[in-house]
């Protein structure tokens, strides 16, 4: 293991332990050290309550190494379901300069007429969805996701995290239910394009394995044919050898499409919820005989209009199109419904 | 950005509900359901508690197949790099479907349990099937359990379809896997990954053996073999396909390309070849891995016993034989796997049956006691004319313990003595002259080569605890030192004898198990005391010492009493085999050539029943040397059918 990843062990290890009320004395670049951990602590990690601590493997007492079970073992000192945590913002900066022209720099509407009525100041709730991802298939692949909507809008986006940001501070914020179905297909679309790469190589590896499997039967199959095997005289016995080829290829393939088969899970870790200020932007849409109003918001931490949802993919999109009952529609999904 | 089509669009489903989404296909791959569990987010944590948690997350991620799990939490294992190096290979090129060739000794069960243990710590298979040789299903068991922590169930003949498919982890032999009752039930259920071990067995197609392991459904399998092909390259042609149908195309394409006309054994276009075979085997071997060790040296002494320990293992002999003779000819002594309360001889067992057949009966010494007159022991005898009809039959495995006890020490032999004593009167005189008997000829000779050692580290093996106990006052009463080492020390006890035996003991006296997983390189000379019956096991108990990292020769001296069944073992092993000449694991090659041979121990008894007098015990031993030069021939010309297929540059 590198000396860095030892350092991040060593520190995680160290935060997490003395959280829980243990005392350690562990010199920073020292091998090992000795813990004094709380009884439950102890208990969850599986070691006595007066341990030597170590990052080396080979050594006795409790070992923070990635190969050792102290990962999985910590993760027990977390409660099994997801956590969750709010914070809110006081006070942030809101432009305060008419927002037509913004408006009209940040948008396109292709097919509806948009007036800007006004902005107002208002208080926003961001959720911040943090997932462990996972594809298993013939390989696996893992990564942590993060997705953030804003709650009204509903519409992902790349904010930075609150934990930085030292106005943030613990809050009790209202009773409301986070909508986990918008988070988990944004989720979808990030791990999509993150796991691209892998899925194209199992493909690949896939065809490649299938071609190999069908050349092979097929050739079996022409070898117990009359033509190619003198040997085989009756008629009979050829077809069920014929007949015995075919359903062992239909079970290799199968077994094959199995073994290749992606079987995503995605584990919530966390929500962390973030209620700060933001200017609402409310505008009328006008299509056809249609009219309807809508909300975008000016982002007090990005200083920037944040985009709308698609309705019908939820994608994030500057470019707004909207269907015949006036929701809207990504370019994509405007062009797949055309 | 948009995002490309997303197959992972989930449905609607409610906060509260776990997020699913019908199967779906993309680019041919099939996509299951999103798994998620249900959403509730509980403690209002602190960011502190929350970082944690990220960071958490975020080294699990770390571990890449760069960090192995398995190689935590070991019991005696010693893994060695080119191991490790496999390990990684098989995972990341491998993808877990692998023909494991290493050669011989280079410990390709380590490798496919490192792999297996993988797996499974990883979450990346559940359930595991592993197919061996029927002699080998204990070991296999017992390995997995004690020295990686992976227990498995043990497939039994009265196995019915709900016992297959609910054991999650089995060891099978494969004669019972592939019998008319189990094939179809082993064959059914769905194994994520499936070890064959000594997988030479199954080269043939037309064999039951080859139809199993192509009839299983599985997603990853490990084939092992030291010798992929025997006789000629459709072997591991056949191998092969088990492994990746296809790869090798079909039987006529592989022959018309790599195989020579006219002499099967002879390969072509060996670079292609060898290309195809490296995207689907590992080989090491010795001089790729670099371990060449220093030369061992064997010698033999059969002493001459002393008139009493002649005349008790003359005479015990002889009960041993009557006892075995059947009351009527139908009836055999019971054979090992149907007695009932006692366990097949494998890791430790010598002891333990021991124990078991002395049965809690307390022994008081009588020194000094007379020696028994022979008119005793011959009356005795005469009391055999008939055979014991109102006896239970000795079964294998007390005459196997009996007779190894006798190979051992006289101390060692008395507790069996007294339980035989309890069931039969007629054995009273052999117990008394045991009794009788405090020393071992070959005592004399232990000394005596101790003394021309002195200044040198010495490992003593005996079978016994009471003959290590024994050797240990002897040495004590010499003044010579001694450190004891048994399987049943604890790992803080056994780490400071190891420590004593290197810092300060000149000798270190070892049972069977002894120590395994500890370095004892700085030690080159071994005693056997005694001797197991296996070969297996004497070749572990000099792999003790001669192993990576010994940099001087290695010097085995090996006692028996002359006549006895261990000198004509060692005779047979010695003279044909050449056996301490051989490299590790060849022995085992070589007996696996012979039939029934990978059971050596059981023909060794067999031996023994079947024979009806010391002339006749000779010549079956001399029919046995035979087969083994047979054997090793065999080997001789697969090894060179090896070089030829895959050169000492394959890797
Ligand atoms: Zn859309």
């Amino acid at each position: 293991m590198s000396t860095a990843m030892t350092q991040r062990l060593r520190s995680f290890a160290v935060d997490l332990l003395e959280q829980q009320g243990a005392l350690l004395e562990w010199p920073e670049h020292e091998e090992s050290g000795l813990a004094v951990l709380p009884r439950s602590t102890a208990a969850l990690l599986e070691c006595p309550d007066s341990v030597p601590i170590t990052a080396t493997p080979t050594q006795a007492g409790l070992v923070v190494n990635l190969t050792s079970p102290f990962l999985e073992r910590a993760e027990k000192i977390f409660p099994a379901a997801a956590s969750e945590l709010s914070l809110k913002i006081d006070t942030l900066y809101l432009k305060k300069s008419a927002m037509d022209e913004p408006v009209a720099r940040a948008f396109a509407f292709p097919n509806a007429r948009v007036k800007v009525l006004g902005a107002s100041a208002d208080r926003v709730e961001y959720h911040y969805w943090h997932f462990a991802a996972m594809i298993e298939s013939d390989e696996r692949w893992e990564d942590v996701v993060t997705v953030v909507l804003n709650s009204r809008s509903r519409v992902p986006l790349d904010l930075p995290d609150p934990l930085n940001n030292s106005d943030a501070c613990a809050a009790v914020l209202d009773d409301i239910v986070p909508d986990i179905t918008i988070a988990g297909r944004a989720a979808g679309g990030i791990i999509t394009k993150k796991s691209g790469p892998f899925v194209q190589r199992l493909e690949q590896r896939m065809v490649r394995d299938l071609k190999r499997l069908k050349d092979y039967y097929h050739a079996l199959l022409d070898d117990a044919s009359p033509v190619r095997n003198r040997r085989v005289v009756d008629v009979n016995q050829q077809e069920s050898r014929k007949l015995a080829v075919k359903l062992e290829l239909d079970r290799k393939i199968a077994e094959l499409r199995e073994r290749y088969m992606l079987r995503p899970s995605l584990r919530l870790v966390a929500l962390v919820r973030l209620d700060m200020p933001a200017l609402a932007v409310k505008l009328n849409v006008q299509r056809r005989d249609g009219e309807k109003q809508i909300t975008v918001f000016w982002n007090a931490l990005i200083k920037t209009l944040e985009p709308l949802a698609c309705d019908h993919c939820g994608a994030a999109t500057f470019s707004v199109h909207f269907a015949t009952d006036i929701t809207t529609r990504c370019a994509a999904c405007a062009r797949r419904e055309d | 950005m948009e995002p490309p089509f997303s197959w992972w669009n989930m449905s609607a489903a409610t906060a509260h509900t776990p997020v699913v989404r019908n199967a779906k296909t993309l680019g041919g791959i099939s996509v299951a359901p999103v798994q998620s569990a249900p959403f509730t987010a509980v403690r209002h944590l602190d960011t502190a508690s929350i970082r944690l948690r990220f960071e958490l997350e975020r080294l699990k991620l770390l571990r890449g197949f760069d960090e192995l799990l398995c190689l935590e939490g070991l019991h005696g294992v010693e893994e060695m790099p080119h191991q490790i190096d496999t390990v990684r290979k098989v995972l990341r090129y491998f993808h877990g479907r692998v023909l494991l060739a290493d050669e011989v000794g280079l410990g390709k069960t380590i490798e496919a349990a490192l792999l297996l243990r993988e797996y499974l710590l990883r979450g990346m298979v559940k359930r595991v099937l592993i197919l061996v040789p029927s002699p080998l299903t204990g070991r296999w068991r017992d390995e997995l359990a004690g020295k990686f922590g992976l227990p498995f169930d043990l497939a039994t003949s009265g196995w019915d379809s709900r016992h297959w498919e609910q054991s999650e982890r089995v060891v099978a032999s494969i004669a019972l896997a592939k019998s008319r009752r189990h094939f179809d039930l082993c064959a059914a259920a769905p194994w994520d990954l499936v070890i064959v071990d000594e997988a030479h067995h199954c080269k043939n197609r037309d064999t039951r053996n080859w139809q199993l392991v192509n009839a299983l459904r599985r997603r990853h399998i490990f084939l092992l073999t030291a010798t992929p092909v025997q006789n000629n390259l459709i072997e591991l042609y056949n191998l092969l396909t088990l492994l990746e149908p296809g790869h090798l195309k079909t039987e006529a394409d592989f022959k018309k390309k790599f195989v020579t006309r006219g002499n099967p054994r002879d390969p072509r276009n060996r670079r292609v070849l060898r290309d195809l075979l490296s995207q689907v085997m590992v080989r090491n071997t010795r001089s790729l891995v670099n371990i060449e060790l220093p030369r061992r040296y064997a010698q033999t002494f059969a002493i001459t016993a002393g008139e009493d320990e002649s005349r008790l293992y003359r005479h015990l002999d002889s009960y041993l034989r009557w006892r075995c003779r059947p009351a009527s000819a139908a009836t055999n002594p019971v054979d090992a796997d149907t007695a009932e309360g006692l366990d097949t001889p494998d890791m430790e067992p010598q002891t333990d049956v021991l124990a078991t057949i002395a049965g809690g009966v307390v022994y008081h010494p009588q020194e000094g006691q007379a020696t028994v007159p022979e008119s005793r022991l011959v009356a005795m005898e005469e009391t055999w004319s008939h055979p014991p009809d109102n006896l239970p039959l000795l079964h294998k495995l007390q005459l196997n313990s009996i007779l190894m006890a006798a190979g051992s020490h006289p101390l060692a032999l008395r507790p069996a003595l007294e339980r035989l004593g309890l069931q039969d009167h007629r054995a009273a005189p052999l117990l008394e002259l045991a009794r009788g008997l405090e020393e071992s000829a070959k005592e004399k000779k232990l000394l005596e080569l101790l003394g021309k050692n002195r200044g040198q580290k010495t490992l003593v093996f005996a079978n016994f605890r009471i003959t290590l106990d024994r050797v240990a006052g002897l040495l004590e009463r010499h003044g010579i030192r001694s450190v004891s080492f048994t399987g049943s020390l604890s790992q803080m006890e056994k780490e400071l004898a190891i420590d004593d035996f290197k810092h300060d003991a000149p000798v270190m006296l070892c049972s069977d198990s002894g120590g395994e997983g500890f370095n004892l390189q700085f030690c080159n000379t071994l005693i056997n005391f005694d001797l197991p019956w296996n070969p297996m096991r004497i070749e572990q108990r000099v792999g003790r010492v001669h192993r990576i990292g010994q940099t001087r020769e290695v010097f085995v001296f090996n006692l028996c009493t002359r006549g006895s069944l261990e000198d004509k073992i060692l005779t047979v092993l010695n003279d044909k085999l050449r056996m301490f000449e051989l490299v590790v694991g060849e022995v085992g090659s070589i007996l696996g050539n012979t039939e029934n041979g990978e059971d050596f121990e059981t023909l060794v008894l067999d031996l023994w029943m079947k024979s009806k007098s010391a002339d006749d015990l000779d010549a079956a031993f001399a029919n046995l040397g035979d087969a083994l030069l047979t054997a090793q021939a065999d080997y001789l010309k697969t090894k060179q059918l090896d070089d030829a297929l895959f050169g000492e540059d394959y890797a």
